[in-house]
């Protein structure tokens, strides 16, 4: 099971994301983000520091998080993504698509 | 320069023609030149010895006058008593041996027969056969006062005189010889004049022609005309000019004085035509010019007309020269632009072959297969392949690569041979390969290829495929036949040898509706699966048999046992040049053996989980997938991207293989046997082959990529091999992972 939590400070939102984001896990944590796919150009802030698993499903989150905040002008940037999880953005390609700092 | 130098490439035969004409000019003028020489140096001596035989006749006339002139002298100066007996003497010489004297006369000093009167000329003329002697001097003919007499008296040698008119003796032209008479005291007294008449000179002139238009004349020493040729001959008016022209030769006068013959050109208006003049100065008296008159055109005519001829032939012999050259030289430069193209036409061949040859698998220098897209080296599968064209390049084909645990590979043969042929093989090539890509149904391949190849397929051609693919794990050979020779199978035995049952179908490219047929096979554990064109059984020696089934039957039991497709291969190939010998090879010789031995896994584990179509088991499969490599001792990063691998996996399953909302089961055994991690995920929803799915393009733009497909990339990517079958009416999907020496670096 994971935890999704988001805030919005001075105009950009800060998601933190927690646990395993397995296929089931996403289910629930897509309703939680919905509001991340239209943020009219303000920027989001992914904290992954306590995420351990990410399956397909979630990069399938993120990416359209991604999409919708580069449609309105601004940016995804992805912080303290752990190595184990950084694979799985290099294996997909979603490396590239995203901001990592 | 450059246009001077093509001009001169251009017409190089004309110009060498034409240098040649010139030259043949030339010789033939320096020849001409001096053949003309020769001639005129020969005319000069024929002339001579003319003139020279014309002289002597006149002086043979003139010598037998002289003897018979001194012989009567002789009886005349001792009977000068006797006056009577003078007039006898003189009838005797008119009438003697010289039939050319017309008469003879003597002039007596005056008074010297007191009896005879002052001035005493007896004259003996010829009138026929008679000789009539009268006195013929008178007042009016006094001969005293001629030069002959007055020389005479002075007792001088008489010369012949010039040809005169002598109205009282002759009565005719003559020319005239005397004596002077001497009596006793040996004091003159009186002259014997011989006359002759200068009518024979003409004869003797006339007589002999060099040419039929050359006449001759002669002419005293003073250059006074003795003897003309006839009227018919030459002209009074030429004959004049002629005199006047040697009488103005003063140029060679000492020549004349030698007896040398002399000759000047000149031009005769009348005839219109140029001619030669030859005279030479008799030796003995009289010393008459003798002239003769020859035209050039009858002396050097025939040369000319010789030279004429020559000319012409030349000239035609070159032409016909000019003309072979030119001909021989097109056919050169024909020939040169032919070799030219033969040898760009074989050097593209060459080329050409090189690439059909990359096109096939084929082994490269360090002994690895090229062309294979997967690299993975595998115990239970030996393949080999070769293709030998009949020609440079062929219109045989095989293939075969790896793709997840499946082996494709195909087999075919183009109708026809050479460059038509080998392009329809490259496409067929390349469609078997975009066929193959993603789809595992030999027959579904076999539509496709057929239905692009049927499209614009003018030329008729047609392929004899056979399309195979080789499930690995399982054994399964699923196979199409369109019309190729079948396969044969060597079992483990090593002897049995079975052909593989197809349906044969129709050939690639003759009806593009044409349903193709799949046929399954099972291939049992160390068998070989043998696969020709009709090159080796149709291979023929110089007999013309066949090579045929039984012996290539027979290569297989002896060279197979062994398991190794290469060296199969090769004793198949040498087995097939033996037979051939020296013959042509009639067509492409082309072979493909696949060795297939699967290992016997001893599993030191084997779980089986059964889950619902309903992702919220995703959980339930985690555990169980965590608690497998937990067991198996793999280290935490691996055994993550298991777990990933399975969950995409068998998410992929539930989102696809049933409807929506409808029940089902999946099922998911694991097995190791302690090198290798499997998970064999069936259901028994729609057949459903995610491995035939397109590859995601990780390299797109945000804005490009799509959503979907990540699932079954991550599998791909984080397992050894993806495998799917649909076997029984289920999907099975086979995952492996090597547990140990993980060799998959992920990036």
């Amino acid at each position: 099971m994971m935890e999704t939590k988001i805030e919005e400070q001075e105009g950009k939102f800060l998601v933190c994301l927690k646990g395993e984001m397995d296929t089931a896990s996403a289910l629930e944590a897509e309703k939680n983000l919905q509001p991340l796919y239209k943020t009219g150009g303000k920027d989001v802030i992914i904290d992954c520091e306590g995420l351990e698993y990410i399956a397909s499903s979630g990069l399938r989150i993120l990416f359209s998080i991604l999409k919708g905040v580069k449609a309105g002008g601004g940016r995804v940037v992805m912080r303290h993504v752990n190595d184990d999880i950084k694979d799985v953005f290099k294996l997909t390609g979603f490396i590239d698509l995203f901001d990592f700092e | 320069m450059k246009k001077l130098s093509d001009w001169l490439r251009k017409r190089s035969v004309l110009i060498v023609i034409t240098l040649a004409a010139l030259l043949l000019q030339m010789i033939s003028a320096i020849q001409y030149r001096y053949v003309r020489g020769l001639l005129e140096e020969e005319l000069e001596k024929t002339a001579f010895r003319d003139l020279m035989a014309s002289a002597l006749r006149i002086q043979e006339v003139t010598s037998k006058a002289e003897v018979g002139a001194c012989s009567q002298l002789w009886h005349i100066e001792r009977h000068l008593q006797d006056p009577d007996y003078m007039t006898l003497l003189l009838k005797n010489l008119v009438k003697g041996e010289s039939d050319n004297i017309i008469g003879a006369g003597i002039g007596f000093k005056p008074g010297f027969y007191p009896s005879k009167g002052w001035l005493y000329e007896p004259y003996a003329r010829q009138y026929g056969d008679s000789v009539a002697v009268t006195q013929i001097a008178s007042d009016k003919h006094d001969y005293t006062q001629k030069d002959l007499y007055q020389a005479a008296m002075k007792g001088d040698t008489l010369k012949w005189t010039a040809p005169y008119l002598d109205a009282e003796g002759a009565k005719d032209v003559v020319i005239s010889y005397g004596l002077p008479i001497r009596d006793e005291h040996g004091e003159p007294v009186g002259l014997l004049s011989v006359d002759l008449s200068t009518d024979w000179v003409g004869e003797v002139v006339n007589m002999h022609h060099i040419n039929p238009s050359s006449f001759s004349l002669v002419m005293s020493e003073d250059g006074e005309l003795v003897a003309t040729p006839d009227d018919s001959v030459a002209s009074l008016s030429l004959v004049k000019k002629i005199v006047a022209m040697v009488n103005d030769s003063t140029v060679e006068r000492e020549m004349k004085a030698n007896g040398r013959v002399t000759g000047f050109a000149f031009y005769d208006e009348e005839r219109q035509e140029p001619g030669h003049v030859y005279y030479a100065i008799k030796k003995n008296q009289p010393r008459w010019q003798m002239v003769m008159v020859c035209y050039d055109k009858e002396v050097y005519g025939k040369l000319d007309d010789m030279l004429k001829y020559i000319m012409w032939m030349a000239l035609a012999g070159l032409v016909v020269l000019g003309i072979i050259i030119q001909l021989f030289v097109r056919s050169h430069r024909r020939l040169q632009a032919t070799q030219m193209e033969q040898e760009r036409i074989g050097s593209e061949l060459r080329i050409a072959k090189d690439i059909q040859q990359q096109m096939l698998p084929h082994v490269n220098e360090c002994g690895e297969l090229q062309n294979e897209p997967m690299n993975i080296a595998r115990n239970d599968l030996r393949v080999y392949g070769s293709l030998v064209p009949a020609r440079e390049v062929g219109g045989d084909l095989f293939d075969f690569f790896l793709r997840d645990e499946k082996l494709f590979f195909c087999i075919g043969d183009v109708s026809g041979k050479g460059v038509p042929s080998a392009m329809l093989m490259a496409v067929t090539h390349s469609l078997f390969r975009s066929a193959s890509m993603h789809e595992n149904n030999p027959a579904r391949m076999m539509q496709v290829i057929n239905q692009t190849s049927c499209h614009g397929n003018e030329a008729n051609m047609f392929v004899t495929l056979f399309i195979g693919v080789l499930d690995l794990p399982t054994g399964r050979l699923r196979y199409c036949n369109a019309g190729h020779d079948m396969p044969m199978i060597l079992a483990s035995d090593g002897t049995t040898i079975s052909s593989l049952d197809a349906k044969p179908n129709l050939p690639v490219g003759v009806f593009d509706h044409v349903k193709y047929e799949m046929r399954e096979s099972m291939l049992t554990p160390r068998s070989m699966l043998f696969l020709y064109t009709d090159g080796l059984t149709e291979a023929r020696d110089p007999q013309r048999h066949f090579f045929g089934l039984e012996r290539a039957k027979t290569v297989l039991r002896n060279a197979a046992h062994d398991g190794q497709p290469q060296q199969l291969l090769q004793a198949m190939t040498d087995a097939v040049n033996q037979f051939v010998e020296d013959a042509e090879p009639s067509d492409d010789l082309t072979m493909m053996a696949i060795w297939y031995a699967p290992q016997q896994e001893q599993d030191v584990l084997s779980e089986t989980l059964t889950l619902k179509n309903d992702v919220h088991q995703i959980e339930t499969l985690s555990d169980f997938v965590k608690d497998i490599t937990r067991r198996l001792n793999m280290e935490k990063k691996q055994a993550r991207n298991v777990q990933l691998a399975v969950e995409e996996a068998v998410v992929n399953v539930m989102n696809y293989a049933y409807p929506i909302e409808s029940e089902g089961t999946i099922t998911i055994d694991a097995k190791s046997d302690g090198q290798w991690l499997k998970f064999i995920i069936s259901d028994e929803g729609v057949a459903f082959d995610p491995t035939a799915t397109l590859q995601v393009d990780t390299t797109l733009k945000v804005e490009d990529r799509p959503i979907g497909g990540l699932g079954i990339h991550l599998v791909r990517k984080l397992m050894d091999s993806v495998n799917y079958e649909r076997v029984d009416g289920k999907n099975v999907l086979t995952l492996r992972k090597r547990i140990e020496g993980n060799e998959k670096d992920l990036k």
